[in-house]
């Protein structure tokens, strides 16, 4: 047995996550913080099971939800046009909780607490990949460029963003929007690669696990989900020696890597590379150090120095 | 009728503990504390502890719930949010960081939980709380009922006289509006949302320790639909709006137990839901709350 056949299912699920780590990332270079993606999960999970139950092409089915998803998400983001930053993050969180509540009171189409069963097993390892494939193209083509400089752009001052033509509510909308594909084509993919798909699937800790993928990866760069997921889905393997506590320690390293290592590991990989090839490239010439302004608004929790 | 009232008004009095402690997180100092339903569970949990531990009064039990909150939620502030500030650019993206940041705090904490109980509801000893069940015109009520009504009640009335009447409470006004300028007043900032932190958090555990003893039980995932509820408290009245948070969260507690009694939780959970986005799409700010779009 090979090691592909033997960590099958461990490499399908993540890339069912670093579906739902772009869910994340995709809406994040744009500065705004979408938790929608776990809730558009549940919709193309039961969504996707539901059609192919009733003979749909596996592809239509898939091609349907995902579609339907990316509607609910321009309306969804008619109703976020209004609000920003924290409020943004709140209401995308808010759907995903009623997502959850609605999985599990809905039992005519989501089947209840059990959830539905047989399922046919159409998506295969390829099919994942080639998803995962998409997303990591499309987040790769926008990276760089007029677009990538414009995301980047928003990311770092929005006012400022605005004041050169960036149509910020637009912007919003089609982050909003891939959320949602991104969302929707994990939830497809998880309920046709397993063949069932249940309530409790759509899950406040999914949320979390979604957002350490984003963490692991970082926003900066398009492979960052990729290698995000990759981690999480093999980290309970390295971390087998702490037994029972393995989430517990699973939780610390992300905090660790929030406070320590602000980029993510994949991004600050790619930051590292970058500044080592401008040091080979100007040798000697100190990379430019950002310019800090007097005092720093956010931190200006330090007590002046009194007159005394 | 009266009788589901007295529940609602139990089931608000949890709703409001724990809604103004985030609300307060957020409005003072832009903290969206997605671990205010971790630290919920983390006070009940520890109440659990305690009572199987030692055969401490209810009383000892419930201090020491509220009290490892407020520690876990402080060692958070001086570990983590700090750093997090420190460290970024401008306040929104420090806001994001540090919401992410608790994001990943909760599930630590979480986890925590899920290894003491073993995932499952776990049920507090017999002797922890004697529930004595009061009869009154009609209606049933217990001790953690009442309990509940008022520490609610108290806290929100010593909140706002506290916020509005002592220098501290200037103070904390003053971060609220403007951190840096407050800053260069001689506020000291980080002190202040030490204690703003652990304070929430305190209302979160006290919120746990209570709600725990009204169910009888603990879960490791008991926080997660009060986070919700909270959600839309806060869209309803607004952030950092005390008083009008209390108001909301009876009115949420009332909605729901009446839908649910007459109509179906199905129905109860649409219109939440359909208050929440009504309310983000027309009034973002709340009833009472302040502007969103700051420049």
């Amino acid at each position: 047995m090979n090691w592909y056949d033997s960590h099958a299912t461990l490499i399908q699920l993540a890339m069912i996550m670093a579906l739902l780590g772009y869910s994340i990332q995709l809406a994040a270079r744009s500065g705004a913080l979408s938790l929608a993606g776990v809730g558009f999960f549940g919709i193309g999970g039961f969504g996707a099971g539901q059609l192919l139950k009733n003979d749909w092409p596996p592809a239509v089915a898939v091609v349907t939800v995902v579609a339907g998803s990316a509607v609910i998400g321009a309306v969804l983001s008619l109703v976020f046009a209004q609000i920003r930053g924290l409020y943004f993050a709140m209401g995308t969180l808010a759907f995903t909780l009623f997502a959850q509540t609605l999985a599990s009171s809905w039992p005519k189409f989501t089947g209840g607490e059990s959830g539905i069963f047989a399922i046919p097993l159409v998506m295969t390892t390829g099919g994942l990949a080639l998803m995962v494939g998409v997303a990591a193209a499309f987040a790769l083509v926008t990276e760089f460029g007029a677009y990538g400089r414009k995301l980047r752009l928003l990311e770092e001052d929005e006012i400022l963003a605005a004041s050169m033509g960036v149509r910020i509510r637009r912007e919003r909308a089609i982050a909003l929007v891939l959320s949602a594909i991104c969302g929707a084509a994990a939830g497809a993919g998880q309920s046709l690669t397993f063949g069932y798909f249940s309530p409790g699937q759509v899950s406040f800790a999914l949320t979390t696990n979604a957002v350490i993928v984003m963490v692991i990866g970082g926003t900066r760069s398009w492979f960052g989900p990729i290698v995000g997921a990759f981690v999480l889905a093999f980290l309970p393997t390295w971390l087998q020696a702490t037994g029972d506590w393995r989430a517990v320690v699973q939780g610390l390293i992300a905090v660790a890597i929030i406070v320590l290592v602000p980029g993510g590991v994949a991004g600050t990989a790619v930051d590292l590379a970058r500044w080592g090839a401008q040091r080979t490239w100007s040798r000697g010439q100190q990379p430019a150090k950002p310019l800090k302004p007097p005092t720093d608004p956010a931190a200006g929790a330090k007590p002046q120095a009194r007159l005394s | 009728m009266g009788q589901y009232t007295v529940n609602a008004l139990a089931l608000g009095g949890v709703y409001a503990l724990f809604t103004l402690g985030l609300s307060l997180c957020w409005g003072v100092l832009n903290i969206l504390n997605l671990a205010q339903g971790a630290l919920f569970m983390a006070g009940a949990l520890t109440a659990y502890e305690i009572a199987n531990a030692a055969s401490l009064p209810f009383v000892g039990a419930l201090v020491a719930g509220v009290v490892a909150s407020a520690v876990l939620a402080g060692a958070f502030e001086l570990l983590v949010f700090r750093a997090l500030r420190r460290r970024a650019r401008n306040v929104h993206e420090a806001e994001l960081a540090i919401l992410i940041s608790t994001i990943a705090l909760a599930a630590a904490v979480v986890a925590v939980g899920l290894v003491r109980t073993g995932g499952l509801a776990t049920a507090y000893p017999e002797d922890f709380f004697r529930v004595t069940p009061h009869h009154v015109a009609g209606v049933v009520f217990t001790d953690v009922q009442v309990l509940i009504a008022v520490c609610a009640v108290l806290m929100t009335v010593g909140v706002v006289m506290f916020v509005k009447w002592t220098n501290t409470g200037r103070a904390i006004r003053a971060v609220a509006h403007d951190r840096p300028t407050a800053a260069l007043m001689g506020i000291d900032a980080d002190r202040l949302s030490l204690g703003v932190v652990s304070f929430s958090a305190g209302l979160a555990g006290l919120a746990g320790v209570l709600y725990g003893a009204r169910l009888g039980f603990v879960d490791a995932a008991m926080g997660d639909s009060l986070l919700f509820k909270a959600f839309v408290v806060i869209v309803l009245a607004g952030v950092g709006s005390v008083g009008w948070a209390f108001v909301g969260a009876v009115a949420l507690a009332l909605i729901e137990t009446f839908v649910t009694a007459y109509a179906s939780a199905n129905v109860e959970n649409l219109v939440v839901f359909g208050i929440i986005m009504l309310f983000l799409a027309v009034r973002p700010q709340g009833i009472a709350g302040r502007r969103v779009q700051r420049v």
